[in-house]
């Protein structure tokens, strides 16, 4: 027992980190899905995978209820303005992420029709690789992702 | 009924206005004259000719050779009560590039056009709602012809450009030259 009484009473730490372990384990994610990745997506949202473990498996089908924006598939220029509304409509604090091969960069689409990554109009987080990614691979950027959101400054708002 | 006797029978109908006959890897196609479309069709339907599998276009510009009329317009259809197939074609220019709408004996018709149109600038007459079907009113022009830069989008919200891999690799490489 040392001098200081409340040593086994009180954590001292920083708000950042407190609403950063908050945040990391309360996402509701926007699955925002236009091709073929959405049956992955589907796979790895469902009870097989489990990722409710991160606390990361209630889809919400308002983005104003979401705080995670999961662009799922080819986003083409006449998708565009909507998926960027999307974005707006949902409230700060917020992440994207960017799942398979045509969301980060457009994939073997390099034309007339499609944006080529869609970092090219909204801020991304996280980049899932795959044509389809691996659950293995989603779940990996997920616990990247809540690193991310547990060591980054917090908004406040 | 036999590919080779459905060309027959419509050159006999139409006369010269059936241009020729073109091999395909396993079928052959006959070539109308584009003023021939509509007709050709109406003699296909009163042959038994009751589905309408696809429309689609081609721009063979280049291919094999420049020529005046590129733009192909092709159609197939089926007989359920022959078991028959039988494919059309016609060709026309790239400026006013005009053809006979088949929505009156097809109604399948209808979005085939709308893409062929939207894709490739084809005009089809009498069709009730020639819109583009597949990209936005605010495009300009039609992407699968030819003479589309192929590397050109028409964004509707502001982008940052995409990054150009290619020229990004040869400057790190010059650099690496010159280290």
């Amino acid at each position: 027992m040392s001098g200081d009484p409340l040593q086994d009473v009180v954590v001292t730490t920083k708000l950042d980190k407190v609403l950063g372990w908050a945040r990391k384990y309360s996402l509701f994610q926007y699955p925002f899905v236009t091709a073929c990745c959405g049956m992955e997506f589907m796979a790895v949202s469902g009870s097989h995978y489990d990722t409710d473990r991160f606390g990361a498996a209630l889809p919400r089908f308002s983005p104003r209820q979401a705080d995670l924006l999961m662009v799922v598939g080819t986003i083409t220029h006449k998708q565009a303005p909507i998926l960027k509304r999307v974005y707006d409509q949902m409230c700060d604090p917020k992440w994207v992420v960017a799942f398979g091969v045509c969301a980060p960069s457009g994939g073997f689409y390099q034309n007339y029709g499609s944006v080529p990554g869609i970092d090219c109009f909204l801020p991304v987080d996280m980049y899932i690789p795959g044509c389809p990614p691996r659950p293995e691979t989603v779940i990996d950027a997920l616990i990247k992702l809540q690193d991310r959101i547990q060591n980054e400054r917090q908004a406040i708002v | 009924m036999e590919v080779s006797q459905l060309h027959t029978q419509l050159s006999a109908a139409l006369g010269d206005k059936v241009l020729g006959r073109e091999e395909l890897t396993d079928r052959e196609a006959t070539v109308l004259a584009p003023s021939a479309w509509a007709e050709g069709v109406k003699l296909l339907v009163g042959l038994g000719f009751d589905v309408m599998i696809e429309l689609g276009g081609a721009d063979y510009s280049n291919y094999p050779e420049p020529k005046a009329a590129p733009l192909c317009v092709s159609a197939h259809f089926y007989s359920t009560a022959s078991n028959a197939r039988a494919w059309i074609k016609a060709y026309l220019p790239l400026e006013g590039a005009e053809i006979e709408s088949l929505v009156p004996q097809f109604a399948a018709a209808n979005w085939y056009e709308r893409e062929c149109y939207d894709m490739f600038g084809v005009q089809f007459k009498n069709h009730p709602y020639l819109k583009r079907l597949l990209l936005y009113d605010e495009f300009v022009g039609h992407p699968l012809r030819k003479d589309y830069p192929i590397m050109k989008s028409q964004p509707l919200i502001p982008m940052r450009s995409a990054v150009d891999y290619e020229a990004v690799a040869m400057k790190r490489r010059a650099e690496e030259g010159k280290a």
